[in-house]
């Protein structure tokens, strides 16, 4: 290849890049500049850019009253269900993860395995409505424990199929020496597997975290008033007096910024966690 | 290694919490939506099902509304993951290297991931406004008149699949980066000493090569454009009329809006078998592809 080809492919190259990167920083950025700009830049002489910054819009929904207690009270749902469901279902999902690769074979282990993977892909608006039943008939209804179950239950096959992954590669020598002093097998996975795969948890906990800040189809089906989570009061956020576009975008702001975030800082457990498996199937 | 009959009942321990927790909040959900699909049951005449029937299935099958969301779906699905495999490809291609600033970049281009697919729809739904949307600023700023994207029935499909490009290119992107990453430095060397060209190398090692990420890609993203749900409920809810009414949206007005609990089950297991038939030929094929390397 010779040199003035080479440049000229950079420079095609560099131009994708920043345009790509364009195309993802400016709709978040127009989105902020919505949630800050005064109305009537919004409306009637709507301006790309706003001539100054007002944060009405964020202290407005910090005190909604059509939003309950404002939007604290929904952030403490949103954050208390992706938490408490984070730990169950990594815990629980490891666990099962671990012991289906280790039980190996058998026709049990393949039909388990089958249900998990039908599980982890089926689309949820199928059981959206037996959801709802189950949770009335459990008293459930518009509770944080219904949506935090849902989101254990959309998290275990996500879980299973990633820490496989990760549990295929624990060297089998790791295992045997510890079996071999005497350890048994729970022993083992807790003080020496568990110990040098935790980077994979970490991956697994930061996918499970967004999932269920995210997920908004069961919870919608399950919350009707407390047990609201932000992507269910983002979407249902349209008052009567037509679409008030600012504070729904300080609402969305206020969402995403956590999940951006934790992109940010913890891209490589979240790169690796998303892309086990991937290479190898 | 040794596995004796205490060391699998140990392991059995471990399944258990998690297969419990599958069958009662998951499997049981999903049966139960398979037998109501066979019995006759709409909340507006009877609190509880009534007797056996085929007769969702027919309704389902025979009804046009049903039919035409299903081509909306299909087609919503075809566009959005062809775009997204081409444009994830190529970038993930272009954003090769390890330097300091393309690892911020690669990560930058991620970022729309992260955000909540009902925040997406939202976020367009502001830019798509005719009047006071940037999409249509922006364009009237080069001299362009804007369609009315989310009123327009021809413009709205289209104002849909944009939005969900622009979430979901992230996704392939991610997974060819991985793929591509993986491919032996020396072959690509080998092939530039045999005078192999740029275009030459991407069609006989690349494509070839990130085959399995293109059916991963494919697996993971027909079920879920084919069921979009989150991005249409807040960008258009369907509307105007029915121009975007995608299936996940025709069965969500069927089962919760006008409570035709059996016939909305039965349309869902009928769209779903389908989405199933066509992912487990993809992973067969997934399968033939990896053997031959």
């Amino acid at each position: 290849m010779n040199e003035k080809k080479f440049s000229a492919y950079q420079i095609f190259r560099w131009l994708i890049i920043l345009l790509a990167v364009a195309l993802v920083v400016l709709p978040i950025l127009f989105l902020f500049f919505t949630s800050v700009k005064p109305q009537s830049e919004l409306y009637n002489n709507p301006k790309i850019l706003p001539t100054q910054f007002l944060w009405d819009n964020y202290k407005s929904i910090f005190t909604f009253e059509s939003l309950n207690s404002g939007i604290l009270f929904y952030l403490k749902n949103t954050i208390i269900v992706a938490l408490v469901s984070t730990l169950i279902t990594v815990a629980f999902g490891s666990m099962c993860a671990y012991g289906l690769s280790r039980l190996r074979k058998g026709k049990l282990i393949a039909i388990i395995t089958a249900v998990i993977v039908v599980v982890r892909f089926y689309p949820k608006i199928t059981v959206i409505l037996p959801y709802f039943l189950l949770m009335k008939n459990l008293h459930l209804l518009d509770t944080l424990s219904a949506i935090i179950i849902s989101h254990i239950s959309i998290g275990i096959p996500l879980t299973v199929m990633m820490m496989t992954t990760f549990y295929n590669e624990v060297p089998k020598e790791m295992e045997e020496a510890s079996r071999v002093d005497g350890a048994s097998v729970l022993t083992t996975y807790f003080r020496v597997v568990v110990p040098t795969t935790l980077s994979g948890m970490a991956a697994t906990a930061i996918l499970m975290v967004m999932t269920s800040w995210n997920e908004f189809l069961l919870a919608s089906g399950l919350a009707s008033n407390h047990a609201k989570t932000f992507p269910i009061v983002i979407a249902g956020f349209v008052t009567d007096k037509g679409t008030d576009w600012g504070g729904m975008a300080a609402l969305s702001i206020v969402a995403m910024v956590p999940m951006v975030l934790i992109v940010l800082f913890t891209q490589k457990y979240l790169i690796r966690g998303l892309t086990a498996g991937a290479v190898k199937g | 290694m040794l596995t004796t009959k205490k060391d699998r009942k140990y392991l059995w321990l471990l399944v258990a919490p998690a297969l419990i927790i599958i069958l009662v909040a998951q499997a049981y959900p999903l049966m139960y939506s398979l037998v109501v699909s066979f019995r006759e049951w709409a909340l507006a005449t009877s609190d509880v099902p009534l007797g056996f029937t085929l007769d969702n299935y027919a309704k389902a099958l025979t009804n046009p509304n049903f039919l035409y969301s299903c081509k909306i779906s299909l087609q919503f699905m075809v566009r959005t993951i062809i775009i997204e495999l081409v444009c994830g490809f190529s970038l993930a291609y272009l954003f090769i290297g390890s330097s300091k600033i393309i690892k911020l970049c690669r990560t930058v281009v991620l970022i729309p991931m992260s955000i909540a697919s009902v925040v997406c729809g939202n976020m367009w739904r502001i830019f798509f406004d005719t009047n006071t949307g940037m999409v249509n600023l922006m364009l009237s700023a080069v001299g362009i008149q804007g369609p009315n994207w989310l009123g327009d029935p021809n413009w709205a499909m289209t104002a849909a699949i944009i939005s969900s490009i622009w979430q979901y290119v992230s996704f392939s992107f991610l997974i060819y980066t991985a793929s591509m990453t993986s491919i032996p430095d020396d072959l690509i060397e080998a092939a530039k000493i045999d005078g192999a060209t740029r275009l030459g190398i991407i069609r006989k090692i690349f494509i070839p090569m990130t085959m399995p990420a293109t059916l991963l890609i494919l697996i993971f993203r027909i079920i879920d454009s084919f069921f979009v749900f989150d991005q249409i409920y807040t960008l258009t809810f369907g509307g105007p009329g029915t121009s975007t009414q995608v299936v996940s949206m025709y069965i969500y007005n069927q089962g919760l809006k006008y409570y035709n609990i059996s016939y909305a089950s039965a349309c869902a297991w009928v769209v779903m078998i389908l989405a199933f038939f066509i992912c487990g030929l993809l992973l067969q094929f997934k399968k033939r592809v990896e053997n031959s390397f």
